[in-house]
């Protein structure tokens, strides 16, 4: 019965690995889809500062969180998280949704032109430099 | 024949059944019959951050969970603080929340006679399947697409 379960349990780390090391070697090398990644959809610019800091709360985050299970000595429980960090990754992703929300009905409620929508794609400025 | 062997030849099939379909889905994944191009774009072919954080945070708690499983003694399953289902919860709802906004405002701009911009779409393996059951880009006399 030992052997079946290690032989299960190192069967799913290893498939949850090689998917993980698949996806991450096609987003770096671009196969997986990144364009506009950090572009700003509504307004047309390049980086948008609210996508870059959700962008990178989310992997320290990430990073954070796997270090603490790595140095985990209560290995029957996943480690807790701070509270404070937990309301700092909840206002990072509050701030790229309230950015989105305000690009969704700053135009209509008359907070911005309409022009600001119809700004040049960050390709259209590449071809007129 | 006892009920332990039978669930040891159960457990055995199992983790037989669970390694080839696992493998089959990489082997498919590697060779780009599993198409992951789009796994993190929207629906206008733009790379989408909620998406791209959702994926991050479901690796991550899945490793975690493995190896929490794999080096506890005897295994078990890890119970899950509150704070970790909270973060699952922000970054979900994240995500459902943009995902509501981008079609807000995409339908939004579609009856305004502005339709958002979409990102010409990359030729991939997997077919797509037309109004009529009719794969697209294949030729109804010939869906083989035979020479």
């Amino acid at each position: 019965m030992n052997t079946l379960a290690t032989v299960l349990r190192w069967e799913l780390m290893l498939v949850l690995i090689v998917l993980a090391a698949i996806v991450a070697y096609r987003m770096i090398t671009q196969q997986i889809n990144v364009t506009g990644l950090l572009m700003d959809k509504t307004g047309g610019r390049i980086i948008s500062p609210g996508r870059v800091q959700m962008l990178m709360a989310s992997i320290g985050m990430a990073a954070y969180y796997l270090m603490l299970v790595f140095e985990s000595k209560d290995k029957g429980r996943l480690p807790e998280l701070p509270n404070e960090y937990l309301a700092a990754f909840g206002a990072s992703h509050s701030i790229f949704l309230l950015g989105k929300l305000y690009g969704r009905f700053a135009v209509p409620l008359g907070l911005a032109s309409r022009r600001v929508g119809k700004r040049a794609k960050p390709k259209e400025r590449e071809k007129n430099k | 024949m006892s009920a332990a062997t039978i669930g040891l030849v159960i457990g055995w099939i199992l983790t037989v059944f669970i390694g080839v379909l696992a493998a089959m889905i990489v082997i498919k994944i590697f060779n780009g019959d599993i198409d992951l191009n789009y796994i993190i774009s929207d629906e206008n072919g733009w790379a989408s951050l909620s998406r791209f954080q959702f994926l991050i945070f479901t690796f991550v708690v899945a490793m975690s969970l493995f190896y929490l499983i794999l080096t506890a003694a005897p295994p078990k399953y890890p119970e899950i603080p509150n704070q970790i289902l909270a973060l699952l919860g922000i970054s979900g709802g994240s995500y459902v929340v943009s995902k509501g906004i981008q079609t807000s405002r995409d339908v939004g701009m579609t009856e305004e006679g502005h339709p958002p911009e979409v990102k010409d779409p990359k030729v991939t393996n997997t077919p797509v399947v037309g109004d009529g059951g009719q794969v697209q880009g294949q030729n109804p006399q010939n869906p083989q697409n035979v020479p």
